[in-house]
């Protein structure tokens, strides 16, 4: 029987009487690498706040295994704070300061090695994402939920960013949440993939998927054509 | 030249206040620049003036009223912006005058209206007494142990006070905090610099230490330094022109941030 990290039933959100999310079910056993995807205003950001206790006026239920670590978009970062690399990190175990011994080995995992002192407003955007992947890896938790992590992040540190999660992923026997717009990537990397509008529109292994069915939702055909490629080769194999 | 200042007992007293205060404007500056509370910091200032008007109709004080007017115009702010949605600065802009108000008309009714208003408005640091130093001094000190106490909780909350939550950082106990050492320094300083004035101190060296600064800690030392230079300059020259010294420190602090700006981009 699969061990559940994260289980949510009938999950509703609303604000005043505009409805986020509606009727949500779904369960994420131990080790998944799950893709969200959805087009804008579907309620992924508001799922993930869901997720991490941020939202707490939600009706349903939301049984949560194991600790959390997170990393969210950039535009929480105040990038004129003189504020050092590895202080950034020690945020991340705020409560628990014994972590900061792990600190230097951490940057060397995400490819930061020995930028402890660099002022992270000198860092650019795929440097500053791998360092709050550093950050949300301190406290060593169980799920790793992020939120648009290639949002301000260039092609190349895409492509390493999504490398380093698999890694980490497989070294450290973690569940992954991943929020994203690059619907191809999404195919092409997560074992499974979470269609989101308002309610589910479809969960399930990313080759199960034929993203001609959520071709309504997404506008933007470049991204989707990526994940098109992937399902008709993964199918072409599997004949 | 500089030996005539210091003949005269109350242009000592007034010269060393000028730079505590210099301090303690400094000490809580950059927090303000970085946390874009700039607005606050100058509708405090305003605040403390209905302070500064109960305290002289009821001949105790000012400092202790001043700086509870201080703290409840910002639990008034937080009050209206987490509670009624109102952005932080139309709070602000609606309090603002509501507290001057308050002053106005008690010192309306005190019989020392005239000279004080402009005194406290403008500043008047030939008012300066020792108590006012010591009360610099006190508030020197415990502005730096709480802001050392509370370092790395100042320092999350201002780099990303978002994750600093999920994490686990108070922060509404550091922006509480944060609230009464701006009320508490303003009050310290407000009469010496006077109510319209105090904005200057409490920003421009901030400015200045943001460009420049490579740590959290070299920010505040940074900030000092400028404070205490414009402060000496402005205060001489201040003596030797025969003018306002409030206004000549401001205006002094204005001009060297202006040749800063050019040289630093």
């Amino acid at each position: 029987m699969n061990n559940y990290v994260i289980i949510v039933e009938n999950l509703s959100y609303k604000i005043n009487d505009t409805v986020i999310l509606k009727n949500i079910n779904f369960k994420i056993p131990e080790g998944d690498f799950v893709g969200i995807i959805g087009p804008n205003g579907a309620g992924k950001s508001t799922l993930v706040k869901i997720l991490i206790g941020k939202i707490t006026d939600f009706e349903g239920k939301i049984n949560v295994k194991g600790t959390i670590g997170y990393v969210p978009q950039f535009q929480s970062i105040n990038r004129e704070v003189p504020i050092k690399a590895y202080q950034f990190v020690l945020m991340g175990t705020y409560k628990n300061q014994k972590n900061i011994e792990k600190i230097p080995e951490l940057l060397k995992v995400v490819g930061l090695s020995g930028r402890e002192n660099s002022l992270v407003g000198n860092m650019s955007g795929g440097e500053l994402q791998r360092l709050s992947l550093a950050r949300a890896l301190i406290s060593d938790p169980d799920i790793l939920i992020l939120d648009e992590p290639e949002a301000g992040v260039d092609q190349m540190g895409k492509a390493k960013f999504y490398e380093l999660l698999e890694k980490i992923q497989s070294d450290r026997k973690l569940t992954i949440i991943m929020i994203s717009h690059d619907i191809g990537m999404v195919f092409e990397k997560c074992k499974t993939v979470m269609c989101l509008n308002k309610t589910l529109h479809c969960h399930g292994p990313s080759e199960k998927i034929n993203p001609d069915e959520l071709k309504i939702l997404f506008p933007d055909f470049d991204l989707w054509i990526r994940a098109k490629d992937h399902y008709e080769k993964e199918h072409k194999n599997g004949e | 030249m500089v030996n005539e200042i210091f003949q005269y007992d109350f242009l000592r007293i007034a010269f060393f206040a000028s730079l505590l205060s210099g301090i303690a404007a400094a000490i809580i500056s950059p927090i303000i620049v970085y946390k874009k509370m700039e607005f606050i910091g100058d509708g405090t200032a305003h605040a403390a003036f209905a302070g500064l008007a109960i305290g002289l109709f009821l001949n105790i004080d000012y400092r202790f009223i001043s700086i509870i007017t201080a703290i409840l115009f910002s639990l008034l702010i937080s009050f209206f912006s987490n509670r009624n949605k109102i952005n932080e600065n139309s709070a602000i802009g609606m309090l603002l005058p509501v507290f001057m108000s308050i002053g106005v008309i008690i010192l309306s009714k005190s019989s020392t209206y005239v000279q004080d208003i402009t005194s406290y408005l403008f500043g008047d640091i030939l008012l300066v007494n020792l108590s006012d130093v010591w009360f610099l001094i006190f508030v020197i000190f415990s502005m730096a142990f709480l802001i050392y106490l509370f370092r790395y909780e100042i320092l999350f909350f201002l780099a990303d006070e978002e994750m600093a939550e999920f994490y686990g950082v108070n922060t509404k106990l550091v922006r509480t905090i944060l609230l009464i050492l701006i009320s508490v320094s303003v009050v310290s300083i407000v009469k010496i610099s006077g109510i319209i004035l105090l904005g200057a101190l409490l920003i421009i060296p901030g400015l200045f230490a943001k460009k420049l600064s490579r740590s959290f800690f070299s920010v505040f030392i940074l900030a000092i330094i400028y404070n205490l230079i414009i402060a000496s300059i402005g205060f001489l020259l201040s003596y030797y022109l025969d003018v306002s010294p409030g206004p000549t420190i401001v205006l002094a602090s204005f001009f060297a941030f202006l040749i800063f700006s050019f040289i630093k981009k």
